[in-house]
């Protein structure tokens, strides 16, 4: 017969590596858009949140000196440079406005030859991204809808869109023809 | 128990050839979504390849976990091998998971690794198991050792439900269990997603057998099939893998950002090196249907232009994890035909 000491061990290394476990679990989920709120420093992070309804519309978008046209479709838009020396390395870049669970908002830009050959010509946009770059909650991005009204955010500068897969299990199926 | 251990060398044979067999055919003809939101389409083809290694993995530490515990309890230090054999499988099965998750991941989430919260949760369930090995290892005195590995092989297991259950507790790229029970519920799924998860628990349920009987000193019968069916189903995954990647080393696979189409053949493409590229003829679309509310189905794939029309290109990841699949097991075959019984 086995004794009941090597069990109540693996018990108790059962509850402690459960705890350590959903500690980790916990710890990796993503940071919500809202906790930038609180940063003044410009940060590496990864964010999650939601991209706002823009229409579709035309709108300006101000960054220090530079003035970009910004052509929405639905929850992002794609800003052209049209007059200043461009901010960032890219011409032109996709924005989304991510809003976080309390409100705060940042204009998140992603190159837009980037996410052009990612995403194709119609994207179909999550309603929760997950975003991975840099917060830069000292330069100040201005966006101007076309009846005049302006919106001052934070500019997120994105690296990475990492994308969750959860869409594509609602779509229906297709198959390779032949 | 005599007759099963003569008998189980050639159902596993049988099945890893089946096994082989169906996954080629899932990987060419099986449904994929129309429409995802990063990526290829056909990526998602690993729904077939990467979840019923994963779920082995869980099915093999599930099993050597109870083991443990009987072990532990009731003092059945004969079930010792048994513990050890599932745990090596569950490992084994474990590092294909991540491997085969990262590369699809790659594509379909924008980066092969994101600290998700159940991409965390199996590195350390990894992590944990070759804790086990560790100590197994480690002890000299073998009674001491039998019953330590035990203990930890039943703390270990701990890992596995937070694995399982990550998504469903924090916000994860993974799929929730009810999003993915829908998905592969539909009828044209569903078959193909058994089959190929039944016979993969079948064929690791086998394996862990005959490995336990050979670790035990048992000599198994048919190690030459068992040898001949290996070594089969690595050829005809490397052969697999090659031929589906086949596109990317002879031609020019482009991704289609967008599609002109007259019903269902396509008049013109826009893929994301060469631009708009009008076709002389309006081709048919390979991908059934050609549209959906409007939208050409073509858009977001990998394809490549050949003078008879638009060929469609099935992820690389799909072709990676058709391989790393068939050589893990035709290489677990080879290695139990090989090992020598203890006498």
């Amino acid at each position: 017969m086995g004794s009941l000491k090597p069990l109540i061990l693996a018990s108790v290394l059962f509850v402690a590596l459960l705890a350590v476990g959903y500690a980790a679990i916990t710890s990796s989920s993503y940071m919500d858009v809202s906790q930038l709120a609180d940063k003044t420093r410009p940060i590496r992070a990864t964010v999650k949140g939601s991209p706002a309804y823009l229409g579709i519309n035309q709108y300006t978008l101000v960054i220090g000196d530079s003035m970009y046209r910004l052509d929405t479709y639905g929850s992002y838009g794609v800003a052209e440079l049209v007059q200043g020396s461009g901010y960032g390395p890219d011409s032109s870049y996709a924005v989304f406005i991510l809003e976080g669970d309390n409100g705060f908002k940042v204009v998140a830009l992603y190159s837009a030859k980037e996410f052009r050959r990612l995403y194709g010509g119609r994207p179909v946009v999550s309603e929760r991204v997950v975003v991975e770059g840099v917060y830069k909650p000292d330069i100040l991005a201005t966006i101007i809808t076309p009846f005049g009204e302006k919106q001052q955010y934070p500019v997120f500068m994105v690296e990475k869109i990492l994308e969750g897969c959860h869409s594509s299990y609602t779509e229906p199926v297709g198959r390779i023809s032949g | 128990m005599a007759r099963l251990a003569r008998i189980a060398p050639i159902v596993l044979a049988i099945l890893v050839v089946v096994d082989a067999l169906l996954a080629v055919h899932v990987v060419q003809r099986a449904p994929f979504p129309l429409r995802v939101p990063l990526g290829s389409p056909t990526a998602y083809l690993n729904v077939y390849l990467h979840v019923p290694i994963a779920w082995t993995s869980y099915v093999m530490f599930t099993i050597s976990f109870i083991l443990a515990i009987i072990l532990l309890a009731k003092g059945r230090d004969d079930l010792d091998p048994y513990v050890y054999s599932f745990a090596f499988l569950g490992l084994i099965f474990a590092a294909a998971t991540l491997v085969t998750g990262s590369a699809w991941a790659s594509e379909s989430w924008g980066t092969p690794w994101n600290w998700d919260p159940r991409e965390t949760a199996v590195l350390l369930l990894f992590l944990a198991y070759i804790v086990y090995f560790a100590i197994r290892h480690s002890i000299a005195d073998p009674e001491r050792a039998v019953r330590l590995s035990a203990v930890y092989a039943v703390a270990a297991y701990s890992l596995v439900p937070i694995s399982f259950i990550a998504p469903r507790i924090m916000e994860s790229l993974h799929p929730t269990p009810r999003e993915f029970g829908g998905f592969v519920a539909r009828p044209e799924i569903l078959w193909l997603f058994v089959s190929r998860v039944m016979i993969a628990l079948f064929v690791a349920g086998l394996l862990g057998y005959l490995y336990t009987l050979r670790t035990r000193g048992i000599e198994i019968h048919y190690r030459r099939v068992l040898a001949i069916a290996g070594i089969l189903v690595i050829v005809a995954g490397i052969g697999a893998g090659f031929y589906i990647l086949q596109p990317y080393i002879t031609g020019s696979v482009e991704r289609v950002l967008d599609a002109r189409m007259q019903g269902s053949m396509i008049t013109a493409l826009e893929l994301d090196e060469s631009g708009w590229v009008k076709l002389d003829n309006p081709q048919p679309s390979p991908i059934t249907p050609a549209t959906y509310n409007g939208t050409p189905t073509i858009v977001g794939h990998l394809v490549y232009l050949t003078d008879n029309g638009v060929s469609v290109v099935i992820h690389w990841s799909v072709a990676l994890n058709l391989t790393v699949h068939m050589i893990l097991v035709g290489g677990l075959l080879l290695y139990i035909a090989g090992i020598r019984a203890r006498r």
